[in-house]
């Protein structure tokens, strides 16, 4: 079965060659990176740090062009940076949408003026969430943020990285919101939430994605080809819905 | 041939398992190609009295012998554990032992936990220690149980030398921590079931290549912490790791038959 990969993360050439070694090997059609070097651990980036960032993963596009695909990193602390560094990686490095991760949580106003671009451009987002009982980091999104961004832009994508963390949680906050997508990259493999999210949003919201490098790719494979669905159903999750979404650009 | 070392049946309150049944359970491990699979009862990890789990595993277990390695689930701190062990090793005759010190409030250096382990011991029962059941960032919000502290289940793995021990439900990241002090002990394994990834450690991306660089095929055990996780995603992490073939029928079986003869 074809796969693309929605959700990886590149930090240096080491592992950029791992992890392309490896989802080459397993067949994978295309990966969408975005890199959260030299700011990883840090989750508020400078704009130098983003600018660096995305001029790496425009590096590996070089390298694998048609194969690489990428999401740009901003910040939406720093607002005039980084409707620049969209400008510039959309129009210039040829990305595919916008990745947000802690920043700032994303029902902040300063998501505002990045939306809007975002929605100028007709590009997707791709929002890091999770609801954690244990607490969430300081500007990290919940599904409900999601949704609450989602309701004010009803035009623009946004994908609800890893289900939302607490799946249950996140598949409801956003069920009723045909413009929240998901993918279900990440370390929760729960039995069930495969199945509950394609009976509650339908298989056509839902993207395969991996969090390479740090977590294991056969993890989430195994998630969608051990859930009871359809092939039909693993066929638009693990490629039909990302070659939709991103279809110019692939 | 392949060997779950991590798996359950039985009742979980916070969601619903769909494989949690007997019946379910050995259809699920039929589908996926699983031989033999160690079964221990999820009922014990909340009920008071861990028997009503244990009866449960022991019905299973007289249903599907050719399938289901049980495994006892003994609460220590629990009035007349004495009597338990002592029927579900002498009578039902099971084949190991499973602990959930976090779930059931005592602490691994409490005078209960060694008495239970050197009847362990006497007998020559394997133990498992639960590090964890779900991951706690998505715990029940009455309910956050931390998990178990990895320097102390080396020490308790170095107060019982004779002891077969199994860390079961650590990550990598947890197991790496304790990593020097493990390689000098031999009387431990490590099941794979909650180790999704290698965390920003450098090197190979496969979870399971770098447990094996790191730990030695030797020392794992093919576990999918089925109902509550898809076997499929342990599975496909263990038959496609580029790892040799010898190395992969070590993790699938060889260590279990082993560790659980």
């Amino acid at each position: 079965m074809k796969i693309i990969d929605m959700h990886v993360h590149l930090c240096d050439d080491e592992s950029f060659q791992h992890t392309l070694d490896l989802v080459k090997s397993a067949g994978v059609e295309k990966i969408v990176v975005s890199c959260l070097e030299p700011s990883d651990g840090v989750y508020k980036p400078t704009p130098e740090q983003f600018r660096e960032d995305n001029a790496r993963v425009y590096e590996w596009m070089k390298k694998e062009p048609g194969y690489v695909h990428g999401w740009v990193y901003v910040n939406p602390e720093h607002e005039r940076e980084s409707l620049d560094e969209i400008d510039r990686a959309i129009n210039e490095y040829g990305m595919t949408g916008i990745k947000f991760e802690c920043g700032c949580v994303c029902t902040d106003p300063r998501y505002i003026p990045i939306m809007e671009k975002a929605e100028s451009l007709n590009i997707p987002i791709l929002q890091h969430t999770w609801f954690k009982i244990t607490g969430c980091i300081d500007g990290e999104s919940k599904p409900a943020d999601v949704a609450f961004l989602a309701k004010q832009f009803p035009n623009v994508k946004i994908i609800m990285a890893h289900i939302g963390g607490d799946w249950q949680r996140g598949i409801k906050a956003i069920r009723g919101l045909p413009n929240v997508l998901i993918d279900i990259c990440g370390s929760i493999v729960d039995c069930g939430a495969i199945e509950m999210a394609v009976e509650e949003l339908g298989a056509e919201r839902i993207f395969f994605g991996t969090d390479l490098p740090d977590i294991d790719f056969w993890t989430n494979l195994g998630k969608v080809e051990g859930a009871d669905i359809t092939d039909e159903q693993k066929k638009l999750i693990l490629y039909d819905n990302a070659v939709r979404l991103l279809g110019g650009d692939l | 041939m392949i060997i779950d070392t991590f798996t359950g049946i039985g009742t979980w309150p916070f969601r619903k398992l769909k494989y949690a049944s007997a019946d379910k359970f050995i259809e699920l491990m039929e589908r996926e190609g699983i031989d033999q699979a160690v079964v221990y009862p999820i009922t014990s990890i909340l009920a008071k009295d861990c028997m009503d789990g244990n009866l449960e595993v022991y019905d299973a277990y007289k249903k599907y012998q050719s399938m289901v390695v049980p495994f006892a689930v003994i609460n220590p701190a629990f009035e007349g554990w004495e009597h338990d062990f002592e029927t579900c090793f002498d009578k039902m005759k099971f084949k190991g032992l499973r602990l959930f010190p976090t779930y059931h409030g005592y602490g691994l250096t409490d005078k209960c936990l060694i008495a239970l382990i050197k009847a362990a011991e006497n007998k020559n029962i394997p133990v498992a220690l639960a590090v964890r059941v779900e991951d706690e960032r998505q715990h029940h919000w009455l309910m956050k149980v931390p998990p178990l502290d990895m320097g102390k289940v080396v020490d308790t793995i170095i107060k019982f030398p004779k002891v077969r021990f199994v860390i079961s439900g650590a990550s990598y990241s947890e197991l790496s921590s304790v990593r020097e002090r493990l390689a000098k002990l031999d009387n431990w394994h490590f099941d794979i079931g909650r180790m999704q990834g290698r965390h920003a450690s450098p090197g190979a991306v496969e979870v399971v290549v770098r447990a094996v660089e790191d730990f030695g095929a030797d020392k794992m055990l093919f576990g999918s912490n089925a109902p509550f996780q898809y076997v499929k995603s342990s599975l496909l992490k263990v038959l496609n790791a580029k790892i040799s073939e010898r190395d992969r029928e070590l993790i699938l079986s060889s260590n279990a038959i082993k560790l659980f003869k």
